[in-house]
């Protein structure tokens, strides 16, 4: 074999796996980028790029944003709205989000005139433990524009990398009868029926049966990157007072479980620098609400009817029976123990 | 830029590679070389130009020393300390500045103001290829009149960032010969089957490892015996293929352009002992640190007292060439000893078996790797703790019903999620390190056939498919 066959060969060979590579991946679109639309559900997809790609066409139907981690995104845009006359709000929830997204896309947002009056940002020791962008996940990849990057190299990035499980479990999806979950686009909400239903129905059968409901965990979560996060706070407390924007901060009512697994020195420390920063309603610790594994999917996310609270103790709704020792409003300032 | 990205691979080498062939072809030889030193430092200052000033400059002010040098007859051995002097400045300034403050701080109790600056990148490498550099022109082995030819030399894009470690000597007259300024088609093709195997070495396999490794040592305090075993190895597995990967592909891009780069591993951890280990491991720093430091420091022909002290002077000094923390000052110590160790053990003349001294040997390396890696010695000291205590064995659930009996000598049943993967890899891995060629044993028995032409198109879709795990390169840190 000659050099020039042995090199035809091997560019072949490379040129038709990446065209069959490129081929599933636009047609099966595990992250729902291309919006190629050949299957009916998306059980992941990068809501940082489908997100912002959704709003730059219809940005103008909103004027107030929920901001948070996937543990704000059971929360519906109405449930804000009633307490705040003309706004529409969109909740901007992304997975595993930290500091550095909201920031990014608040900047994204104001300096693409986005009209925001409204601000509900929710926060917890993960957005403030952790900065910027893992760039080996597809599914928290930011928009390009967002980013003032190449969209012709983000969609490479999605057509020639290999996804298997990504794959898979789109197809899964689509071909069971269970859909796990489902994202409005048009709300910014995601749902899972199958687990909602079976706790409208037994959610005593569900929490027993549920096994990270009785794992006994161990205090081992740390808050000691905080540096850049507490940075990224104070900007988008800064920005906000600049563009005239009315900010409510909160953090996460954490399940008890999930409570458990952090260290409580290191804690009450990343309370108290938020308290630095601004004022904010407290929901996390041990309280009715987060003692009560039926508000909970699972110990990391919340169900919508603790929305629903969090939203009435904020705007001090008598008709939403809030219980006494769910949330706390700090002032600015150090934190008292 | 990496290797390991789309730009480099779908437009940079491509580009670069016409480009230079171009003007070859068209006899502008002296603009070829041009443009491949400004395509260099464009690769080096994508990832920040404001250290591209720093390279320049280190360049001319070594350029002009080893001019001095080769000019002048007298003082010549002081001009040539004032020259390493100043390049070790350079270093210390960037790299070992707040190490050095921070534990003077702490031992007078002083306040000095730490500097927080970034490490310029590859600025070990390019400062240790320019001293040798300076060495050879003290002693009148090398001679450069072309400030062109040395900026090539120090700046060729597949060596600048982490090696191999070259000499002028073995570089400048592969860019003089002029039939390497025509594309050869059998350089090409080995290029290409070299640079395959390194990349899948680097984003399939090291970059596996890596999440094991990185997750390991991020919870350092909470491993149990089997997880600490698991992390250690999986850097041990990970620093490997990386850094080899790197490697393969930096000497297959360079034989693109024709230029052989020295080979910097050879199956480092079939090693016997640690000699033999540091005859495969990084060969050209080990090259570097014998010829530059051992040597000059007296090496083994001053008695067996001061070849001990200068071994352990040498990795002492490799040590904190990795980075400005006592946990590679400690790394570097216990090399030294071992180097010590086995030549007192050779001296008596004692023999082991070959499994065994391979065990023992492959057990050190790895141990040590732990403190290359931790980023505090506290983590270290908590992985190794946990690697060596038999109080926190905690086995998969699905092994509770049989061997629940356990649990009263302590043993804990428990998540085993990520071990499940490990152990499909590991024993792959282990065998791949331990019974099959290395990437250069297989370049030198390469031919032209269709298996190996099917084997790199595959290899090479692997590579290129896995590039959205992109991650740099180990020793860019160092």
């Amino acid at each position: 074999m000659s050099n020039k066959k042995w090199l035809a060969v091997v560019f072949l060979v490379l040129f038709v796996n990446m065209f069959v590579l490129a081929l599933i991946n636009y047609v099966i679109d595990p992250f729902g980028v291309f919006k190629s639309k050949f299957f009916d559900h998306q059980l992941q997809m990068n809501e940082r790029f489908v997100k912002v790609d959704y709003l730059q066409e219809n940005h103008q139907k909103y004027n107030a944003y929920l901001f948070g981690s996937s543990r704000i995104g059971v929360i519906e845009p109405k449930v804000f709205e009633q307490y705040i006359p003309q706004s529409k709000f969109y909740n901007f929830t992304l997975s595993s989000a930290n500091l550095y997204d909201y920031l990014k896309h608040l900047e994204y947002f104001v300096k693409e005139k986005y009209a925001i009056k409204t601000l509900v940002l929710q926060l917890d020791i993960d957005n403030m433990n952790d900065y910027g962008q893992d760039s080996d996940d597809y599914l928290s990849l930011l928009h390009p524009d967002v980013l003032n990057t190449s969209l012709t190299l983000f969609y490479a990035k999605y057509l020639l990398g290999f996804f298997p499980l990504n794959v898979k479990s789109t197809l899964e999806t689509n071909f069971s009868e269970k859909v796990l979950k489902t994202y409005d686009l048009k709300r910014g909400v995601w749902r899972v029926p199958y687990r909602e239903k079976a706790l409208i129905e037994n959610a005593t059968k569900y929490v027993k049966n549920k096994k990270c409901f009785h794992i006994k965990n161990r205090r081992v979560i740390h808050y000691t990157k905080e540096f850049q996060d507490k940075k990224a706070l104070q900007r988008i407390v800064n920005l906000c007072q600049k563009e005239g924007i009315k900010l409510y901060l909160f953090t996460t009512p954490h399940n008890k479980n999930m409570m458990d697994t952090f260290v409580l020195k290191d804690y009450h420390r990343y309370l108290n620098d938020i308290a630095k920063i601004t004022s904010f309603y407290d929901f996390s610790g041990y309280n009715s609400v987060t003692n009560d594994n039926t508000n909970y999917y699972e110990t990391s996310h919340y169900r919508p009817q603790v929305g629903k609270l969090i939203a009435g103790k904020i705007f001090n709704d008598l008709k939403v029976s809030v219980p006494s020792d769910f949330g706390i409003y700090h002032k600015k300032g150090v934190l008292s123990d | 830029m990496l290797f390991n990205s789309y730009e480099f691979i779908f437009a940079f080498l491509p580009l670069t590679f016409m480009l230079y062939f171009y003007l070859n072809y068209q006899k502008y030889y002296k603009l070829s070389k041009l443009f491949l030193i400004g395509s260099s430092l464009f690769f080096y200052a994508w990832w920040n130009v404001i250290y591209l000033p720093l390279i320049l400059l280190s360049m001319l002010f070594n350029y002009r020393f080893s001019k001095i040098l080769a000019k002048q007859e007298k003082h010549n051995k002081i001009i040539l300390l004032i020259g390493i002097a100043i390049n070790l400045a350079l270093l210390g300034y960037f790299k070992y500045y707040d190490f050095f403050m921070v534990n003077i701080n702490l031992l007078l109790g002083s306040d000095i103001t730490l500097l927080h600056l970034a490490l310029p990148l590859a600025i070990s490498f390019f400062t240790f290829q320019q001293i040798s550099y300076l060495v050879d022109a003290y002693r009148k082995e090398v001679k450069e009149d072309n400030f062109l030819n040395y900026a090539l030399f120090v700046t060729f894009f597949p060596q600048l960032i982490a090696g191999p470690i070259v000499h002028h000597k073995e570089m400048m007259p592969q860019f003089a010969n002029v039939k390497n300024s025509h594309i050869n088609l059998r350089n090409i093709t080995l290029g290409v089957f070299i640079f395959s195997i390194g990349l899948f070495k680097k984003v399939v396999i090291a970059d596996t490892f890596a999440v094991w490794a990185t997750r390991g040592f991020d919870v350092a305090e909470t491993l149990n015996l089997f997880a600490a075993w698991f992390t250690s190895l999986s850097y041990t597995i990970q620093l490997y293929f990386d850094f080899s990967g790197y490697t393969d592909m930096a000497i297959g891009i360079a034989l693109l352009f024709n230029i052989k780069l020295p080979s910097n591993f050879n199956s480092p951890y079939k090693a016997l002992d640690i000699q033999d280990f540091w005859r495969r491991w990084h060969i050209t720093l080990s090259r570097f640190l014998r010829d530059y430091i051992y040597i000059p420091l007296g090496g083994s022909r001053k008695g067996e007292v001061i070849t001990y002290a200068n071994l352990m002077i040498t990795f002492l000094l490799g040590g904190i060439w990795h980075g400005a923390g006592w946990t590679f000052v400690f790394w570097g110590f216990l090399h030294g000893m071992a180097l010590v160790v086995h030549r007192m053990w050779k001296k008596l003349g004692f023999r082991l078996w070959r499994w065994l001294a391979w065990f023992i040997t492959f057990n050190f390396i790895n141990i040590s790797w732990v403190f290359f890696r931790a980023q505090e010695w506290d983590d270290a000291i908590k992985v190794l703790s946990s690697m060596f205590s038999l109080n926190n064995v905690v086995l998969p659930r699905f092994l509770e019903s049989k061997l629940g009996f356990l649990a009263d000598k302590g043993v804990e049943f428990g998540f085993f999620y990520w071990y499940m993967e490990i152990l499909i890899w590991m024993p792959m891995v282990l065998l791949i390190l331990l019974y099959c060629k290395n990437s250069l044993q297989k370049a030198e028995t390469f031919s032209l056939n269709l298996q190996t032409a099917l084997f790199t198109g595959f290899i090479l879709t692997a590579g290129i498919i896995s590039l959205n795990k992109v991650s740099e390169f180990l020793y860019f840190n160092f």
